[in-house]
């Protein structure tokens, strides 16, 4: 009985260690859609293309440094998987760029801030580069398009530091 | 001829620095309220004490990453200036405080904004630490209570993602 009790909270703690750090390094091209869901859950978002092929949006919460695109060919079938948060995709986005052309390329950001005076809209992203750091993107708000990225690293006082 | 052209511009780049960073240097305890005026100009606001004294707040924003407080003692003499936009300042903030209160301690914020997930407003301030370094500076409020909620300060990385 005890027994038992104990397999099930083993079962369930092991269950929420696979939720926290689900395994898209097992997702393989030429896995199906049902496959992936079986792994990783239902994505964040889904963009659609004009050609039938789609990408699924992981972001992994407000604390988490990574996230994950899977895209899929027209017929169904993984054609790659990728984690957006890094230099590689940071610098694709240009100044003019649209709201949805960044949200298709690096995903949902942690917080959005909105500063009146300047119509500005700053979308931020946490990741890690050496250390933890913070990606922006500013946003003209009436026109909906970029205005400039910023990298920042957050600085802490003498003894409140986070590693 | 050339050489009092060159004079002329050297004169007018001379004065356009020096009303850059208004020569707050030069203001010393014990000059007069008018001296003051005559030397940095008119205050962004003035804060009174209860004991008579004065708070000129000078705000050098919104590109400027100085804010400077200067105290007049009940008899309008100054009594002292600070720079307040630096760390030991900003290390005087702390969770609770109300919008007045950092108002007080760090001036005008250079730009306010607002949170869309939830309700808080953001005050920033753009600084630089030793002199060298570019500092963002983002105090959090929650907006029912108005109380401090969250102090962060982000070294800006200007090398467009290109380090090493």
């Amino acid at each position: 009985m005890i027994a038992a009790l104990r397999r099930a909270a083993a079962l369930l703690s092991v269950s929420f260690l696979a939720a926290g750090c689900a395994n898209f390094s097992a997702i393989s091209p030429g896995d199906s859609a049902p496959a992936v869901e079986a792994r990783v859950g239902a994505p964040g978002a889904v963009w659609k293309n004009a050609d039938g092929s789609e990408v699924w949006e992981y972001p992994q919460g407000f604390y988490a440094v990574q996230t994950f695109m899977v895209a899929f060919d027209s017929d169904h079938v993984v054609r790659e998987v990728r984690q957006v948060l890094n230099e590689t995709y940071f610098s694709r986005i240009r100044p003019g760029m649209s709201r949805e052309d960044v949200r298709r390329l690096i995903g949902k950001p942690r917080e959005i801030w909105y500063f009146p005076a300047r119509d500005e809209e700053t979308w931020t992203w946490r990741y890690y580069d050496i250390t933890y750091r913070f990606f922006n993107v500013l946003f003209d708000r009436t026109e909906g398009t970029v205005r400039t990225t910023l990298r920042l690293d957050e600085v802490f006082p003498p003894g409140r530091g986070r590693h | 001829m050339n050489a009092t052209l060159f004079r002329a511009v050297l004169l007018l780049l001379c004065a356009a620095f020096t009303s850059g960073c208004a020569g707050f240097s030069a203001v010393n305890p014990g000059a007069s309220a008018r001296q003051l005026e005559t030397l940095v100009g008119a205050p962004a606001s003035v804060w009174k004490n209860a004991d008579g004294s004065e708070v000129w707040e000078y705000p050098r924003g919104p590109l400027g990453v100085e804010t400077y407080m200067v105290t007049l003692g009940p008899d309008g003499a100054v009594r002292e200036v600070r720079q307040v936009l630096s760390d030991e300042t900003i290390s005087k903030l702390h969770d609770g405080m109300s919008r007045d209160q950092v108002r007080r301690l760090l001036g005008r914020p250079r730009d306010i904004g607002f949170s869309t997930l939830n309700d808080e407003e953001i005050w920033s301030w753009r600084y630089r630490e030793w002199g060298v370094r570019n500092m963002e500076l983002y105090v959090q409020f929650d907006r029912p209570t108005g109380s401090l909620k969250k102090i962060s300060r982000f070294q800006v990385d200007t090398s467009d993602g290109k380090r090493q």
